[in-house]
């Protein structure tokens, strides 16, 4: 039951950044969110953090992206919830293995990143809120980048 | 007024070195002559001394097709080598970095030293007979020489020392680069559906600030941005003079005014363009260097290292990580959009440009074509053949000849 709910949770904060409804992505976070894009490189030895946002930071950049010259067509997240766990302070660290494809405007769809959400979900009365989400990414190499975050 | 096709492709009414031929980008023979003329004869960007900081600790790259390791001798001298087997010529190191002091080769176990001796060959009795002697079969070396802790290595082992090459290009940020020692925080890389010269023309041309929404906020319209004056060095290379952008009024930016780079005023930007593809840039608490590998007419290997001090305690290399990356990380804001410009230029040049134009004068200000025209007339130089009229066969008074 727990594990349904977080697995539509998790596809809920995927679908709203897939389809750039970023106050509705917002809205699934908590006050204190907290969100990381992590990645190891075998060339330098070392883990590297290249995105480190609270929820005002995350708001701030958000806000900005119809500004930006951005990667042109679609990105589409495709996560599977691997494993949850509930602590005894009622939040769920949640795991899922993620692809992110991306869609150029002629149609053609390449593998845009593969890695892994560690989610903590907390449980606020009925509600779930995103507490932190590490995007721990395998892919290094994404053509010039993204405004988006994954 | 729109023009013909015929006017479209007539050279513009501007001195020839006021534009450039869009066959500078696209033709596969100006691409060949490109390597042979000018980048295997020049200087070449390849590590910073900290990727390689132990005896034996080593760092792989490859250039104008060459496999190479930059490997920490014994003697604590950095060196590279072509990084092939002797014998039947597998790699050696198979890993972009690591550490060792003797380089076995997995197939065969044939084993060399970090000076390029070959040390071991395996079962050696059986070349006893014929030969080759061990000592005949010592790695390729390649040159290289440090500067202010940036390895260059130099295909031509007869090409001027690297201190020539350089001049006083890196002067201006030589304290940052050399009072403290440094080590890096980042590294990506990606390949750019672009020609090589692109990226580096866009890190010279300031002017194409306006395309990002971050320096239309920031840079371009900070007090002073217009009173700085470009500095076109020997031998192509360009420095930016310094100036000061306040951060603070991008949403959810702080200010940089600690923790800058030594020499570096708070918030101060300094950079400077390396002839012919490297570019240091540091926006006061971050350093970044780029450096490309061209591979084809249309498609670069861009290389980024984002760099801090190795005496950061964790909190200031938070602050440090996150300057770098709200600019130049894969999710920063204006490096993926220099690829975007890039990439959309390389449509143009391949489908439908004849010529574009680097006419802009402005007393060598910030936004003054003087840093491109001279690259291109240093590009001439070595290629012996003009950058507005590229199809006329190179002369032999190029010095890449």
């Amino acid at each position: 039951m727990m594990g349904e709910k977080i697995r539509e949770f998790i596809a809920k904060s995927c679908m709203t950044m897939d389809e750039e409804r970023f106050d509705d992505y917002l809205a699934l976070c908590s006050g204190n969110y907290r969100y990381r894009i992590l990645t190891f490189s075998p060339d330098i030895g070392r883990e590297m953090t290249w995105l480190d946002l609270d929820a005002s930071g995350m708001h701030a950049l958000l806000n900005m992206v119809p500004q930006h010259v951005r990667l042109q067509g679609k990105l589409r997240r495709h996560a599977s919830l691997y494993t949850h766990e509930e602590r005894p302070d009622h939040v769920v660290s949640a795991v899922s293995s993620l692809i992110v494809s991306h869609t150029a405007l002629d149609g053609e769809t390449k593998i845009f990143a593969s890695g892994q959400l560690q989610d903590r979900i907390a449980l606020e009365g009925d509600e779930l809120k995103l507490v932190s989400r590490d995007v721990l990414l395998d892919t290094r190499v994404f053509g010039p980048g993204s405004h988006v975050p994954i | 007024m729109s023009r013909s096709a015929a006017e479209w492709a007539r050279q513009p009414n501007l001195p020839k070195d006021h534009y450039l031929s869009s066959d500078i980008y696209r033709d596969p023979d100006i691409f060949r002559d490109e390597q042979r003329l000018l980048l295997e004869k020049v200087w070449k960007f390849a590590c910073h001394e900290s990727e390689v900081e132990q005896p034996g600790d080593y760092r792989t790259l490859t250039y104008c097709g060459l496999p190479l390791v930059v490997i920490r001798g014994e003697d604590r001298k950095i060196r590279t080598f072509v990084n092939v087997c002797s014998h039947r010529s597998a790699e050696l190191v198979r890993t972009p970095r690591g550490n060792a002091r003797r380089m076995v080769c997995f197939f065969h176990l044939w084993a060399y030293d970090t000076y390029g001796n070959c040390v071991s060959q395996t079962r050696d009795v059986g070349y006893e007979e014929v030969g080759p002697k061990k000592e005949a079969c010592g790695l390729r070396s390649v040159r290289t020489e440090v500067s202010c802790g940036l390895v260059f290595i130099n295909l031509d082992e007869n090409a001027d020392s690297l201190e020539s090459f350089l001049s006083d290009s890196l002067d201006t940020l030589r304290e940052a680069l050399t009072t403290e020692p440094l080590e890096l925080f980042h590294y990506h890389s990606f390949k750019v559906n672009a020609n090589w010269k692109q990226w580096h023309e866009t890190n010279m041309e300031l002017y194409h600030e306006w395309g990002h929404v971050i320096n239309r906020r920031q840079g371009v319209s900070s007090p002073g941005y217009h009173d700085r004056y470009i500095t076109v060095g020997k031998n192509g290379h360009v420095a930016l003079p310094p100036y000061r952008v306040s951060y603070s009024n991008i949403p959810g930016w702080e200010d940089r005014d600690r923790n800058n780079f030594p020499g570096l005023a708070p918030g101060e930007i300094r950079a400077v363009d390396l002839f012919p593809n490297t570019s240091i840039i540091i926006r006061g608490t971050a350093m970044r260097i780029d450096t490309s590998t061209p591979i084809s007419p249309s498609l670069t290997l861009m290389e980024f290292r984002g760099v801090g001090l190795k005496r950061d305690t964790p909190e200031v290399r938070a602050e440090r990580i996150r300057n770098h990356n709200q600019y130049w990380g894969p999710f920063g804001r204006t490096l993926p959009e220099d690829g975007f410009f890039i990439e959309s230029v390389e449509r143009g040049n391949q489908r439908a440009a004849h010529y574009s134009v680097i006419s802009r004068r402005e007393n060598f200000g910030a936004h003054d074509d003087a840093a491109l025209r001279g690259y291109y007339a240093e590009w001439s130089s070595w290629m012996g053949r003009s950058a507005s009229d590229p199809k006329v066969p190179a002369s032999n008074e190029g010095r890449g000849q």
